[in-house]
């Protein structure tokens, strides 16, 4: 089954090296949709509700990281499985995150091999 | 503030390195001025510990690194863009390497502009120049 | 061949320093010993049954070309093409990679091990190439053997041996 993934990211260079990462990788990939910011991926989730994998940062403008996964809580979209990726690497914003919801947690900069491992064990998990 | 310029030229390096393919050096000298117009991104950090961190390098380095990168763009925002979010990564790798892993701590998005290479203010005495192998230069510091 | 039988009792391609080998004999095993701060990269396709594998010394050769075996740059499409001209596919490739220690910390002013990864890396990121597995760095030498009956990668690091 194909999965939609939704990368949330302030930086266009990230999001465009995360969806090339991401292409590499052999997984059945739908579509990869984007948004800036924890806002625009709200109103992205609605536009496209086939997503079922988000990557997301934390330090963004209007709505951050941790922000968008309480929200999604409080949705009826808790069920979507978030990877976080920030360059934060404190153990005290990965418990946070970690007891927010997200499902995993990893730090720039990502490789393609960290994306596969932690992509595919969550697809499979699914 | 050896200490400092040491870890800052660690972080720098090892970003550089691990997320642009880029290897570079620590200059201990006197470093050489910087070649043609040059970027300086920065941000902001708080929370346990606060500062203002800054990275500067030429715009013809960060669109060199864009194109190892693979990431096309506006050459009129594409350095900015480059500089901003290898700063982002950066800070977030330095500031849990110099205060401990347990630090709690937001960046602010990273914000950057241009300017002539020999209009830059000076740097502080503890920043981290670094030189990579094709002769760029790089320079990151911290006041805080 | 018997499955039963060990590395000894098979054809041997041996790899050298700054030296590659391709092969399609299903009954040979490929190895390469002493990589240091080298990397070794080991190709195998299941289903052409074709394999092989590249130890280079350094990243770069910056125009020099009386070894191509023997740098990241012009060592590694080498290896991918010899693999591809014995029948091989990029997309049925399996690309293992072990080595790049770094094996005189003090004086290993270069960081040559981890260097030699960092260009390797580049090289794969731009070419849609995703690792399978790696056992790199640290501070021990290791040997490499790829077995082209079944695939399996075994990297033997301070006397133990281990499934790569």
């Amino acid at each position: 089954m194909s999965v939609e993934i939704l990368l949330v990211d302030d930086s266009r260079i990230t999001r465009t090296v995360q969806a090339r990462m991401i292409r590499m990788l052999d997984l059945p990939i739908a579509a990869i949709h984007e948004a800036s910011d924890g806002l625009e991926a709200l109103l992205a989730l609605d536009e496209h509700p086939g997503v079922s994998l988000v990557v997301c940062d934390l330090n963004m403008p209007n709505m951050d990281g941790e922000s968008f996964v309480r929200e999604l809580q409080r949705t009826d979209r808790g069920d979507l499985d978030v990877v976080i990726l920030t360059s934060d690497r404190s153990v005290a914003r990965t418990e946070a995150l970690l007891d927010a919801g997200a499902r995993a947690y990893i730090t720039k900069p990502a490789t393609p091999e960290l994306l596969r491992d932690v992509l595919s064990q969550l697809l499979a998990a699914a | 503030m050896h200490d400092r310029r040491q870890t800052l030229s660690a972080s720098l390096s090892l970003i550089l390195e691990d997320a642009a393919f880029v290897f570079a050096e620590l200059v201990e000298d006197e470093p050489e001025p910087f070649e043609g117009e040059v970027v300086e991104a920065s941000l902001d950090y708080s929370g346990d510990r606060s500062g203002t961190m800054a990275l500067r390098m030429t715009v013809h380095f960060a669109l060199q690194v864009a194109e190892e990168l693979m990431v096309s763009g506006d050459e009129d925002t594409l350095p900015e863009e480059i500089a901003g979010e290898l700063l982002n990564i950066i800070a977030g790798h330095w500031v849990v390497e110099q205060f401990g892993e347990r630090t709690r701590f937001h960046l602010t998005p990273p914000t950057a502009a241009r300017r002539p290479g020999d209009a830059l203010s000076p740097l502080p005495e503890d920043a981290a120049v670094l030189r990579t192998d094709d002769g760029d230069r790089v320079d990151l510091m911290v006041a805080a | 061949m018997s499955a039963a039988l060990s590395w000894r009792q098979r054809p041997e391609h041996r790899v050298g320093i700054s030296d590659l080998a391709v092969t399609d004999d299903p009954d040979a095993t490929v190895v390469t010993h002493a990589l240091g701060s080298c990397i070794g990269v080991f190709l195998y396709d299941p289903v052409a049954v074709v394999g092989g594998c590249l130890h280079y010394m350094l990243p770069l050769a910056k125009g020099r070309r009386d070894n191509p075996a023997q740098f990241a740059d012009t060592g590694v499409p080498l290896l991918f093409a010899r693999a591809y001209a014995l029948g091989a596919t990029k997309r049925n490739l399996i690309v293992r990679v072990c080595g790049g220690a770094e094996m005189n910390a003090d004086n290993d002013l270069f960081k040559i091990g981890k260097r030699n990864f960092t260009v390797l890396r580049k090289m794969f990121y731009q070419n849609g190439v995703v690792m399978a597995a790696t056992d790199v760095g640290g501070g021990q030498s290791r040997t490499g053997r790829l077995w082209m009956s079944d695939g399996r990668l075994v990297v033997t690091r301070g006397g133990r041996e281990a499934l790569l």
